[in-house]
């Protein structure tokens, strides 16, 4: 049975500062609507967040909703929770409707622990007695119970974060909506909220759940649909909606190198152009695909050299790979183009440049040196796959390592 | 949990008049929290907490008998003046925290409205029952003094307990009137900010414009008709004639225009209001 039912749901969003104009738009609209003979004023300044979305979600069933920042996933996530209205179209939801934009809505620092479990569970629509019935498996779930008289004010922020996700976790609504709200807390604690959430749909009930943790999508969701744009881009099996996903929102860079005239070198040769493109096979398995073509004067021909690239990370240099380091001579001759693969899952997040350089020996002064050929910047991405971020902006690499008890 | 099988619908251009009543009373347990929340908050790092209410009461009387009373010597009916104001400021106080509610119904619970649906008359309504707390303070306070104006001087006439229990209807009057033009105010400010300066202004203006300060028998005869436009003119007289012992002249002639009134003002302001709230996260 089909517990969601979405048709041709839009949503148009007008843009622009609201003023003198406007305030004449909405008069004349209102005068149309009693039937006063009024021109519509045109504007073609409307911005459309969703357009003509139509999908189905069956009971039991977790779809994850997945897309690039403005694909529309807040504008559905706010339209399926009543907070706002579409501009078009219809949707249906069969059962009570839990939706969890956010955790601790309505908390109040002066109140308790208890208090705000209680005003909390009633916003979300629960009775009193259904959150008494709850109360002390969610106290003990968010592991608060020396403080729950304690105004929450002067809980910890993990502790703040446990409590309200506690609460949220023990809706049980015949249809949970959840917005990216996994991104708080501790690693652990994180599992322990993908593990409650599973438990809520193996009681068959309905999540509907958005995430920019690709992990924790395919750890939940049995099918996912890839917004873009606003429209439904893919739908289908969870993990071949983030393979597309993925595959989409690679990053590119390109450099006509060979215009720039800010480079040092004897000239013999030099970088014609320079593009990169990010290859990302998973959430672990990154690398970059970098082509490299040179150009050469004709009459410095035939030559041979090492080239060579150097990442510098946030303004420091961080590694080079070379020719040289694998004692391989290239041919400087025109349109010599390379191809060259790095892996890059273990670096960090933040911004990459790339200088690259042509020499004729090991230790001599450069035929081409150009600095900041390219730069890119890495996303976030979830190394540990346990949600937690090593510091950001202060490591730069991941290194991979065991450990045991001795 | 009982598999009880709500169906909502979501669509586009719903009724006007369509006004969630039935989820409003499925929320009741809300309501009371949001009530006992405002409680629990609101004298909070207080030293004196209440007595703050009770302070306001006797300072603005005393202001007013000193100035309106003393000064410019404006009528009090024959009521000793200390008492015609605080008899005043009983009713007007009330109502003025009311509409102050409803005209910043939407803006105030923008952190709640923007994260969850709930049915949106709850907070407002909550705040306006809250604020009978401190009506109730002021009404001791008049009472006390009351007590001392009768003890003391021969000028006071007895209380007729009977019409105390208009009171609730009074209070009742005022929620849908305060609410009614506040959430009218509410709702356009939403687009059109000019109006909140508008709504600080129409207080001044509505005070005024109501016997807080002068008694009705005041108004030469032929303005008292318009006076009669005013509903707050019906509720401000009707707590004085209750208080001071006049409660037998509140006819049904003098109530039902008012009354009347109130209905046609909360019921456009609400479903303003209700209608405004469906989308206002994306204007604001």
């Amino acid at each position: 049975m089909a517990v969601i039912e979405v048709e041709n749901l839009s949503k148009h969003y007008r843009l622009g500062s609201i003023g003198a104009t406007s305030f004449l738009q909405d008069f004349a609209r209102f005068g149309r609507s009693i039937g006063l003979p009024l021109k519509e004023i045109k504007t073609n300044n409307t911005f459309t967040a969703l357009d003509d979305v139509s999908f189905r979600v069956e009971e039991g069933e977790v779809l994850g909703i997945i897309g690039a920042n403005g694909a529309g996933k807040s504008t559905l996530l706010k339209i399926l929770s009543r907070i706002t209205e579409p501009s078009s179209g219809i949707a249906k939801l069969s059962g009570r409707v839990g939706s969890l934009l956010e955790v601790g809505t309505g908390f109040h620092g002066d109140m308790t622990g208890r208090e705000n479990v209680f005003l909390n569970g009633t916003l979300y629509g629960l009775t009193r007695s259904e959150i008494k019935a709850q109360f002390d498996s969610i106290v003990e779930f968010a592991e608060v119970e020396k403080f729950i008289d304690t105004p929450v004010k002067r809980y910890s922020s993990g502790m703040f974060v446990r409590l309200a996700f506690s609460v949220a976790a023990h809706l049980q609504p015949e249809i949970l909506i959840v917005d990216e709200v996994l991104a708080v807390g501790d690693a652990n604690f994180q599992k322990r909220c993908i593990g409650k959430m599973k438990d809520v749909s193996q009681s068959g009930r309905t999540v509907l759940f958005v995430s920019h943790q690709m992990q924790a999508v395919s750890n939940l969701c049995d099918r996912a649909i890839l917004l873009k744009n606003g429209k439904i881009h893919y739908s289908g099996t969870t993990d071949s909606a983030i393979s597309r996903y993925l595959e989409e929102n690679i990053t590119s860079s390109y450099q006509k190198a060979g215009l720039r005239t800010d480079r040092t070198g004897s000239g013999e040769a030099k970088l014609e152009e320079i593009k990169l493109i990010e290859n990302q096979t998973n959430e672990k398995k990154r690398s970059w695909v970098i082509t490299t073509q040179i150009s050469c004067r004709e009459k410095d021909y035939p030559l041979n050299g090492f080239l060579s690239l150097v990442i510098h990370h946030d303004g420091t240099r961080l590694f080079t790979i070379s020719t040289m380091w694998k004692e391989q001579k290239v041919p400087l001759q025109n349109g010599m183009t390379l191809k060259w693969e790095i892996d890059t899952s273990r670096l960090t997040t933040g911004q990459y440049t790339l200088d690259f350089m042509i020499q004729l020996n090991p230790g001599d002064q450069p035929v081409d040196y150009l600095l900041n050929c390219l730069s890119i910047d890495m996303p976030d991405c979830d190394y540990w796959g346990t949600g937690r971020r090593q510091h950001p902006g202060l490591d730069k690499i991941f290194n991979d390592f065991t450990f045991e008890q001795i | 949990m009982n598999k009880n099988f709500d169906i909502t619908i979501i669509k586009a251009k719903r009724s006007w008049f369509d006004l969630e009543f039935v989820d409003f009373l499925k929320y009741k347990d809300l309501l009371f929290l949001l009530i006992r929340r405002d409680f629990v908050t609101s004298y909070k790092q207080t030293i004196l907490g209440p007595f703050w209410v009770i302070a306001q009461a006797l300072l603005g009387s005393a202001i007013f008998t000193i100035i309106f009373g003393k000064i410019a010597n404006l009528s009090t009916d024959g009521h000793p003046a200390f008492l015609f104001y605080l008899s005043g400021m009983l009713g007007w106080q009330y109502f003025a925290s009311v509409y102050g509610v409803g005209c910043n119904a939407l803006q105030s619970n923008l952190m709640l409205f923007s994260k969850v649906y709930f049915p949106r008359l709850i907070p407002p309504v909550g705040q306006a029952i809250f604020a009978i707390f401190n009506f109730l303070i002021q009404l001791a306070v008049f009472f006390i003094a009351f007590v001392i104006y009768q003890k003391t001087t021969s000028s006071v006439l007895p209380l007729h307990l009977i019409g105390l229990i208009f009171i609730p209807l009074l209070l009742l009057q005022s929620i849908a009137l305060g609410l009614g033009i506040g959430f009218f105010i509410s709702a356009l400010s939403v687009k059109y900010r000019d109006l909140s300066r508008v709504a600080g202004m129409a207080t001044q203006f509505i005070l005024y414009a109501s016997p807080v300060i002068y008694p009705i028998s005041e108004i030469p005869e032929k303005y008292q008709a318009f006076m009669a436009w005013n509903p707050l003119v019906f509720i401000i007289e009707s707590y004085r004639k209750i208080l001071l012992g006049h409660s037998s002249d509140i006819t049904l002639e003098f109530a039902l225009p008012s009354v009347g009134l109130t209905v046609v003002v909360f019921f456009i302001g609400l479903i303003l209001y209700n209608k405004t709230q469906r989308t206002y996260v994306d204007y604001v």
